[in-house]
């Protein structure tokens, strides 16, 4: 097993030593209601120009958790903090959107868009963004976004056929704008996308933050999936499985590459369709 | 939680097979498109190598390099298993053996039994692709089509009963595994993205190393 593990480790590393230079998502002009492009443009700004805390409701496979969340503008990390938890609970901490911000007119190729009156969401005036999918390879979402901020206030995933995955909602929400005067956050850093052949239309890859040695992350700028690499155990057959909770689907399949067994799996946002052409893309190179 | 079983089907290339797999590419197909391509791809080797040229041929339109930094292992994972295979007189190992050669080359589809509660039963055929009647692609337009109307959220679902012949038991068992091992991962990374639309993605990245 050792040796298989020795050229385990060849493996990944070949799949992602190859790198292309970064490219950036181009904007581009399109026919989207200009409300729409200030609608995600702003959205995507948010957790850079607003502070807040509030108190949200998320509800996922059956289970409901009422969390606290806080963030101040332009930094990286959050926190939260479960209000009904067992006494060791403690705080998590919780990362900002961060990376290449996607134009809505890019996102448009791959969802269909409907802006209209929201409902108020915290007791705060709201617009509904709906993302519908264009094909069967991402999740469909309704979005309530601040209308003062363009924050999310609550989120609804949906499978193709319009059941509801996974919803988040505040109950209480004090948002404030970013002081001038504070420090300017970093220069945000651009990802380097690899090159993958046979992505699902419309996803990227590129190394997986924090885990480059054993991950890659795969997006469309919203839909989302880690892909983890693993020896496959010396038990197991090649196969594949997967199991989905709430908007999340972990799919793991393993396989044999040149007498080397590998589990890859797929954890993220989106259908199993997208899944699995996720997991055949990312061909591996047989170890040296 | 869900878990799901899926089928296999064959068939053979032709040119209706190409343009499926070009619409499929371009985020254009029906879903008689996936389902065609799906099924025109389940022997063809031809096909699958005319999806990964479109690939190529699209990126280097794009102005993207063309360098390939992978190989296509399917062959090799198909060869590896079918030599198993032959290791396997047994009957009842050979029947999973053979569910496992799906894995070599998966081109879609399953996702309407994903989210289905009352799943189609599941044919298998060796050294198939997996494919599925009615697999859902969303061509979506709210100009022509109503808004979605949400449905209550599904409940955490029961793994279906253990079938000790099949290892997609095994393999379902093991993503319910590291869905609890890399759900951490995986909120750390997706956050990323350009638009987080979960809200939160609770992670304590010092957890997750």
């Amino acid at each position: 097993m050792t040796q298989s593990r020795h050229a385990f480790i060849s493996i990944v590393f070949c799949a992602v030593a190859v790198m292309l230079p970064a490219s950036v998502w181009a904007q581009t002009d399109c026919d989207l209601d200009p409300a729409i492009v200030d609608a995600v443009d702003q959205m995507q700004r948010s957790h850079q120009e607003f502070s807040y805390s509030g108190t949200f409701l998320k509800e996922s496979s059956g289970s409901r958790n009422f969390i606290e969340k806080s963030h101040r503008a332009g930094d990286e990390r959050g926190q939260l903090d479960y209000v009904n938890a067992s006494e060791t609970e403690e705080p998590q901490a919780v990362w900002a959107p961060r990376g290449p911000r996607m134009s809505a007119c890019e996102l448009g190729k791959l969802y269909a868009f409907h802006l209209e009156r929201g409902p108020k969401v915290a007791g705060r005036d709201s617009v509904l963004l709906h993302l519908r999918p264009r094909d069967g390879l991402r999740l469909g979402y309704r979005l309530a976004l601040d209308d003062a901020s363009g924050l999310i206030l609550k989120s609804e995933s949906f499978s193709d056929d319009g059941t509801l995955l996974e919803r988040h909602e505040y109950a209480s929400l004090t948002v404030t704008p970013k002081d001038e005067n504070s420090e300017a956050e970093g220069p945000t850093l651009l990802m380097q996308h690899l090159d993958i052949v046979g992505l699902p239309f419309g996803y990227k890859a590129s190394l997986a933050r924090g885990f480059e040695e054993k991950a890659l992350f795969v997006s469309d700028g919203i839909a989302a999936a880690t892909v983890v690499f693993e020896p496959l155990p010396d038990d197991l057959l090649p196969g594949e499985g997967a199991v989905r909770h709430g908007a999340t689907l972990t799919y793991s399949r393993g396989s044999v590459v040149s007498g080397t067994g590998v589990l890859v799996t797929v954890i993220g946002e989106v259908p199993l369709p997208a899944a699995r052409l996720i997991a055949e893309a990312v061909r591996v190179v047989p170890g040296r | 939680m869900t878990t799901y079983d899926d089928n296999t089907t064959s068939g053979s290339a032709s040119s209706a097979d190409h343009e499926s797999l070009s619409v499929l590419m371009d985020g254009e197909a029906n879903d008689l498109d996936i389902a065609r391509a799906l099924r025109g791809a389940a022997e063809s080797d031809e096909l699958r190598a005319y999806w990964r040229r479109q690939h190529v041929v699209r990126d280097l339109m794009a102005g993207q390099s063309g360098t390939a930094i992978s190989v296509d292992v399917s062959e090799a994972v198909r060869t590896a298993i079918a030599s198993e295979k032959r290791r396997y007189a047994n009957p009842i190992i050979s029947m999973a053996v053979a569910a496992s050669v799906t894995v070599a080359v998966v081109l879609g589809g399953q996702q309407a039994l994903l989210f289905n509660d009352n799943p189609i039963n599941p044919v298998t055929a060796p050294g198939a692709i997996v494919q599925v009647p009615g697999t859902g692609a969303v061509q979506a337009s709210f100009a022509e089509s109503p808004v979605l109307q949400p449905r209550p959220v599904t409940a955490r679902s029961s793994v279906p009963p253990v079938d000790p012949y099949s290892n997609r038991v095994s393999y379902n068992r093991l993503a319910d595994e590291r869905f609890e091992s890399l759900l951490k991962v995986h909120n750390t990374t997706a956050s990323a993205a350009s638009i987080t639309p979960m809200v939160s993605r609770s992670i304590d990245p010092k957890d997750s190393q």
